[in-house]
């Protein structure tokens, strides 16, 4: 008889279950079952990556604790003390090379005007509905019915704006220094459109003086002000926006007031055969402009920021002249007004801002053009492309922006060119400035350290 | 198999330790705590009776006994038990406070003046619009704050760096309030910090210019600045020799604009810190014997 071995034995059985395990394993394989969950590997991931965080916070804690000779003869060798003297370069720009002498249309230093702009964040990913109304995504068109209807319906070789799109030209026209506008003809038809937001990026960037001069003080400021922590140099935001209008109103020459609550639009207009658009006059926050078929149409524009000063709560609630910021009137389909509806304080007050503020601007509106600002509006919280009249029979030849010339409300810096052409020439507007307010040499910002044998 | 066992283990004991620590140092807090009552029963003798009888064992610490004035009978109440992520924290500031070789915004010398904006120009450099001219002054103020290493260089310090610099626009003089911080290496000696229990940097302010009766010249030019940097050293190595450990870690240098063709005097003022019991009746000491060497220094 075979002597009792207590430990093979274990061992034996421990196999047996391991190849019986295994023998499982591979049926259930053959069987496309999967045992493990990978949402039960991912947080079981999860959970060790917690665990060694502890360790590593705990170490990120002791080491600011420990003396410099000390970190270096540790075995992780960690360069960078910000108390050190061999400091980083003061100002890092992305590889900003200017492009070429074209693309920078003006530089006009003095004309300064207008304050900045009020901040209100281009839409990026826009959505159906929003707190103030319908956001009328391309390919759907913004038009009088409120129907969907999709861009291919009124043009027939769309081409939706990219990042390469460069304008062939844009001719500067100046603001109106006054707060109204020519009035319309006897037999002109106004029409109005008001977008807060634009949701398609134009290729041009348009920045005042003064808010370069802010950006390069931002620069400045983290710099001098933060012990030279931050290098990043800021830019003035300069964006500007592009929105199609179709026009197709054949009953009038139409008198278009294209207006913007937030943000900086170039209109491109086009015209179905017999429509002709008289005159545009166009109001927003910072700059407008216009694309037009004919020279025939008048161009006008007004800048908010010129007659009324940013906005605060209850600041636009008064009836007043020149109060031209453009407020939208309030609907019951907004979610703003249902909320409200349902006793919402914070979108009643918002409700109550609108309208307030629409009233002002009403007051204003109807005395220019001798008609309600809800008179024949398009209105929306944002749109791609808006349709005056109704769908074309014929549909109409689409002019993209690109190679298209425009008319720009003067500013003091306007760049045309691609994103990157733009951001390169941009930058290299605002670091001459900063070189010159240094006093030439941008490693001043952050002198080197001085040392008693550099003095003696 | 052991291999997983004392991962297990250490990593539960990574998870222990702040639990530990801080239930040691609650610990502390009871004794302290315990410490603090004790003082009161002191204070209160009516009371001590009904108040021992909440003292326990070993861990009660004998109290001062109360002696002299009543100001001098007020028992030291020791400082409470930081924690030790405080404490961990705390080394790191101790140790730039008292590094020969690092700078720190802790040892600051700052300067406020006010400049017209012509002084920010550099010689026959043209006025920009008006609108660049603040930006002018906030991006060449870290020059002008570097004009103020030499005189450093020259007294206390043996290396100066450029901190911080700041510039508002004062519209009724028409000129431009700069601030101007900078930090040091120190050039002299800062003593040894003597650990020990309770023991932390304590400070002390003053007004270097005050109680001069006006014998000082009013101005802010450079001898005057180098006068107050000397005396500044001067007083923190007499603070070293009794207290072990001297820091200048502040000294405000300050003047406003002058009133039409009269200079207005420049004021200094400086915090001295040194390394030692950290209660109130050894900082109001601290205090007294630093304005007391102020007068010395006159």
């Amino acid at each position: 008889m075979r002597p009792h071995d207590g430990k093979a034995d274990f061992q034996d059985r421990i196999r047996r279950i391991e190849e019986k395990a295994q023998a499982r394993r591979a049926e259930a394989e053959e069987a496309g079952y999967v045992p493990r969950s990978s949402t039960g590997a991912a947080r079981r991931r999860g959970i060790w990556l917690a665990i060694l965080s502890v360790p590593v916070l705990g170490g990120l804690l002791t080491f600011g604790a420990v003396s410099a000779p000390e970190k270096f003869d540790l075995s992780f060798n960690i360069a960078a003390d910000a108390d050190t003297e061999d400091l980083p370069e003061v100002v890092k720009p992305a590889s900003a090379t200017p492009s070429g002498p074209g693309s920078a249309l003006s530089a006009l230093l003095g004309g300064v005007g207008a304050v900045p702009l009020s901040g209100h964040p281009a839409q990026a990913s826009p959505k159906r509905e929003s707190q103030t109304g319908r956001v009328w995504a391309s390919p759907t068109v913004l038009n009088d019915s409120r129907a969907a209807v999709a861009i291919s319906e009124i043009v027939e070789d769309y081409v939706a704006p990219g990042p390469a799109d460069m304008l062939a030209e844009a001719r500067l026209f100046d603001k109106s220094p006054v707060c109204w506008f020519k009035s319309p003809e006897p037999g002109q038809k106004v029409v109005s459109v008001n977008l807060e937001q634009a949701l398609h990026p134009a290729p041009v960037t348009a920045f005042n003086t003064v808010e370069m001069v802010e950006a390069v003080t931002r620069t400045v400021e983290r710099v001098t002000r933060k012990n030279g922590q931050e290098t990043e140099l800021h830019l003035a935001a300069g964006d500007v926006r592009v929105v199609d209008v179709f026009v197709t109103d054949s009953s009038a020459p139409i008198y278009l007031v294209l207006q913007s609550l937030a943000a900086n639009i170039i209109w491109n207009i086009h015209t179905a055969g017999d429509a002709t658009v008289a005159h545009a006059a166009l109001v927003g926050p910072g700059v407008s402009g216009i694309i037009v078929d004919s020279d025939q149409t008048k161009v006008e524009a007004m800048v908010i920021s010129d007659f009324v000063g940013s906005h605060r709560f209850g600041a636009d609630d008064t009836i007043r002249d020149c109060m031209i910021r453009p407020w939208r009137k309030p609907r019951p389909e907004w979610q703003a007004w249902q909320k409200a509806e349902r006793g919402n304080q914070l979108m009643t007050n918002q409700i109550e801002s609108y309208a307030k503020g629409y009233a002002a601007y009403d007051a204003w509106f109807t005395r220019v053009f001798g008609t309600s600002a809800a008179a024949g509006t398009l209105s929306a919280q944002g749109a791609s492309h808006v349709l005056v009249g109704p769908i074309p029979d014929t549909k109409l030849s689409y002019r993209p922006i690109s190679g298209a010339e425009a008319q720009i409300v003067r500013t003091d810096h306007v760049i045309l060119g691609d994103a990157d052409t733009r951001r390169a020439e941009a930058q290299a507007q605002h670091l001459e400035l900063l070189t010159r307010a240094a006093g030439g040499d941008i490693a001043m910002l952050r002198p080197a350290v001085q040392n008693r044998g550099d003095t003696q | 198999m052991n291999g997983w066992r004392i991962a297990i283990f250490l990593v539960g004991l990574l998870f222990a330790t702040p639990f530990i620590l801080l239930n040691y140092w609650g610990f502390q807090v009871s004794v302290w705590s315990h410490q603090v009552g004790q003082s009161a029963v002191a204070n209160a003798p009516q009371n001590s009776a009904g108040i021992a009888t909440l003292s326990f064992g070993d861990t009660a610490v004998a109290v001062q006994p109360a002696s002299g004035d009543a100001k001098a009978s007020a028992v030291d109440v020791p400082p409470m038990p930081r924690s030790p992520i405080a404490w961990l924290q705390d080394r790191g500031e101790l140790r730039r406070m008292f590094s020969y070789t690092e700078f720190s915004a802790a040892r600051m010398v700052t300067v406020d003046v006010q400049v017209p904006f012509q002084a920010v120009l550099k010689a026959g450099e043209r006025a920009p619009d008006p609108l660049f001219r603040p930006l002018y002054v906030e991006a060449r103020a870290p020059s002008i704050a570097q004009s103020y290493c030499a005189e450093l260089l020259a007294t206390l310090a043996s290396a100066c760096r450029v901190h911080q610099t700041s510039s508002t626009y004062r519209s009724r003089d028409d000129v431009y309030a700069v601030n101007l911080g900078l930090s040091y290496l120190p050039a002299y000696e800062l003593g040894e910090p003597a650990f020990s229990a309770g023991a932390d940097m304590i400070t002390a302010q003053v007004d270097l210019t005050e109680g001069d009766g006006g014998s000082r010249a009013p101005g802010f030019d450079a001898d005057q600045r180098r006068d107050h940097m000397g005396r500044a050293k001067e007083i923190c190595g007499q603070i070293r020799a009794a207290y072990g450990s001297c820091v200048i870690s502040r000294l405000s240098l300050s003047a406003d604009a002058p009133r039409g063709d009269r200079a207005t005097p420049m004021r200094v003022r400086a915090s001295f810190k040194t390394y030692a019991l950290e209660t109130e009746e050894e900082t109001r000491k601290f205090q007294e014997f630093v304005s007391g060497l102020v007068v010395q220094n006159l």
